[in-house]
């Protein structure tokens, strides 16, 4: 009568799933890259109760990068954890061309790598063991020569016995960074990755990229600083605000 | 019917021309059952007149177990449908539910102390409803706790689905458990075990809490939306959306 | 070594390697546990009959010291989220947390009991059905705590809210635990407070991982 109430639908359940999912890795299928469309629809975003964007719709096709521009409280951070699938829109969808990231989460996070402004390093472990678990968290049980191989272009691969706690800032981030070597995915959303990196790094970070969307990958950046990589679209979120402190 | 009165423009105007009906009903029941608790219905040929606390006592259990009860469903509503109507009725019981515990412990503490000689003793029955109590505080507190309210009502909401076991652990606390506390005389396989001039005034007493209850939870509700309202008002910039 | 085994060992590293971290809860629990005779006068055969008791409030007390860390720097650090988001399935993490945290905080009280048996001069009898009772119930602790922990991920003062929402749901746990070892002094058999104490652990292993993970979402979005 009333669409105040819609009933969720309910994954089935079997004890064959169960024991799949238990006893072996990842299945196969999540390593490759296929190149498909991600599309948002109709967002609408809020920050616990307040509305941040509304009526935003993206559409990223293989080898496209877009960059979220707008003032501090739009809403970039909060989009990034969106289409992460930490957090679920109010209002809209996000789809990918074989179906809605809601229906399939797991295949949605085996294509997608968010590197936060929260760093997710444990200070006890060494570079490489944090590396490592992070890695196997998302994929079968890596090789120690990826996650050195890995550690090796970002130039950090003589501290991989080095517990993280005596990283500087610019370290740390670069092994987050180094993240993106490790997993192979479709989508790769990145919360102001230039922070604290020299500009060598930064340089690294865009050749990285650009191989990455030659492949047919794509990425979402939320940053303040142009990255000046060609075939960019630049969004800039001020058009979606809905609060008037920024209209 | 949740479907039909979670629009908070239908709630209001349904329970607006309820509420007079349904606070008569509080105040005749009320006063019927009181005068018939106290003065007419007659003494126990065991406990004197210390029975007519009986009259409170038994009434508010009652009424502390319904609304924890309604608190757990209304809280699973919530947490399937996402309803934040769900998760603010929830939250409007709770206080109302935490008094009648109250009301149950004080009143039993009472009538405990010439009975049994103790104000307190550590039976099955008195130690479940003081978990019940706790049950209730704690709700309360992690309702509270966050700076965002719709992440504290959803964990309170997880909260009180799982203290529900103690639900049924209070009903039947005094069959598992040999207890000082006298077993269930009213609900029972072979009909109630209290003569009719007891049972009476002691329905009525219950039909008054309920009534009582049913006001008050009504009214918190309307202000629980009003402020709901005024806060979201506040944050969006003078958008009314609920 | 599958997937489960690894992320129970990588907590166990993150905790082993904060140096001190369980020899602080043991010294706590035992501390607690030293407390009592202070208070109530040394009588041994008054120590003898409330030591039972005595262990079980200490171990509960002891757990709720080290529940609040067991998602908070998680939380706070951004793993959770990286977690929630990655294709591993979240209760496999939230299974291996709860193992790691029993294995830190709630095996090495079993092994502390002993200490304490001696103190208040316990018989072998009441000792030997208090490590069993300890063995089963200590997991519940962990289980039970856990999913309160992920409850108040987030809230201000966490800690306090965890021990008021968590102490009323763990008071079975205490009430058996303690019956099993006490019906040595009472002269009744061990057997039923054991059996029920072992059916609030399997419940306890049903229900607890699934909402907790069901809280950690609600925690994160």
């Amino acid at each position: 009568m009333d669409c105040f109430i819609s009933f969720p639908k309910l994954k089935c359940f079997t004890l064959k799933n169960f024991l799949r999912r238990w006893s072996s890795p990842d299945p196969k299928r999540s390593v490759i890259i296929i190149s498909m469309e991600f599309n948002g629809k109709n967002i609408l975003c809020k920050r616990g109760e307040k509305e941040v964007f509304s009526g935003l719709s993206i559409k990223l096709v293989p080898g496209e990068i877009i960059e979220l521009h707008g003032p501090n409280g739009i809403g970039k951070t909060s989009l990034l954890r969106l289409i992460s699938g930490i957090s679920k829109p109010t209002h809209g969808t996000f789809y990918w061309s074989d179906g809605t990231v809601s229906e399939y989460p797991e295949r949605h996070f085996s294509r997608i790598t968010l590197i936060g402004s929260a760093d997710a390093l444990k200070p006890m472990l060494t570079v490489e063991e944090n590396l490592y678990d992070w890695t196997w968290l998302n994929r079968p049980r890596p090789e120690r020569s990826t996650i050195i191989s890995a550690l090796r272009v970002f130039g950090i691969d003589a501290l991989a016995d080095t517990p993280v706690r005596f990283l500087s800032a610019g370290q740390k981030r670069r092994l987050t960074l180094s993240r993106l070597l490790t997993v192979e995915t479709n989508l790769w959303l990145l919360d102001e990755p230039t922070i604290a990196l020299d500009s060598e790094a930064v340089s690294l970070l865009k050749k990285l990229l650009v191989k990455h969307c030659e492949s047919g990958g794509m990425a979402v950046i939320a940053t303040n600083n142009d990255m000046q990589i060609q075939n960019t679209r630049k969004v800039n979120l001020l058009s979606y605000a809905r609060s008037r402190q920024h209209e | 019917m949740f479907n039909f009165l979670a629009n908070p423009a239908r709630f209001n105007q349904v329970t607006d021309r309820l509420m007079p009906a349904t606070a008569g009903l509080a105040g005749l029941f009320l006063s019927i059952g009181i005068i018939s608790a106290l003065i007419i219905s007659p003494p126990d040929y065991q406990q004197g007149d210390t029975v007519r606390i009986m009259y409170v006592h038994v009434p508010s259990a009652w009424m502390a177990l319904f609304i924890y009860s309604f608190i757990a469903i209304t809280s699973a509503i919530g947490l399937i449908w996402r309803h934040p109507f769900a998760h603010l009725s929830a939250q409007a019981a709770a206080p109302i539910g935490i008094t009648f515990t109250i009301l149950c412990l004080t009143t039993g503490s009472l009538w405990g102390k010439p009975m049994w000689g103790a104000w307190w003793v550590w039976d099955a029955r008195l130690t479940s409803v003081l978990f019940l109590f706790f049950l209730y505080l704690g709700f309360m507190a992690l309702n509270k706790a966050f700076d965002d309210p719709s992440r504290g009502e959803k964990s309170a909401a997880i909260l009180a689905l799982v203290g529900f076991i103690n639900v049924p652990v209070i009903k039947f606390s005094v069959d598992w458990w040999n207890t000082l506390h006298q077993p269930a005389s009213l609900l029972r396989a072979d009909g109630p075990a209290i003569h009719s001039s007891m049972l009476t005034p002691l329905f009525l007493m219950a039909l008054g809490f309920i009534f009582v209850a049913v006001c008050v939870l009504v009214t918190r509700i309307k202000v629980l939306l009003l402020k709901r309202r005024i806060r979201l008002m506040r944050i969006n910039g003078g958008k009314l959306r609920s | 070594m599958n997937k489960l085994s690894w992320f129970i060992w990588h907590e166990l590293k993150i905790s082993l390697r904060n140096a001190g971290d369980t020899a602080v809860i043991v010294m706590f629990f035992l501390l607690i546990a030293l407390l009592f005779p202070m208070g109530i006068g040394s009588s041994a055969a008054l120590l003898t009959r409330i030591a039972p008791g005595v262990i079980w409030v200490a171990a509960i007390l002891t757990a709720m010291l080290s529940l609040d860390s067991i998602f908070a720097s998680d939380f706070e650090d951004g793993s959770l989220e990286q977690i929630v988001i990655s294709p591993t399935p979240l209760i496999l993490i939230v299974t291996a947390k709860f193992t790691a945290h029993w294995l830190i905080t709630g095996l090495p009280l079993i092994f502390a009991v002993p200490i304490i048996g001696l103190i208040y001069d316990i018989p072998i009898k009441v000792f030997s059905l208090l490590l069993i009772s300890m063995g089963i119930g200590t997991p519940i602790l962990s289980l039970i705590g856990g999913l309160g922990a992920a409850l108040v991920l987030g809230a201000r003062r966490g800690g306090v809210l965890l021990a008021l929402i968590v102490l009323p749901l763990l008071v079975p746990v205490l009430i058996f635990g303690t019956a099993a070892a006490d019906a040595v002094f009472l002269g009744f058999s061990p057997k039923p407070p054991l059996l029920l104490l072992s059916a609030m652990l399997l419940a306890a292993l049903a229900i607890a991982p699934s909402i907790t993970t069901l809280a950690i979402r609600r925690a994160l979005e």
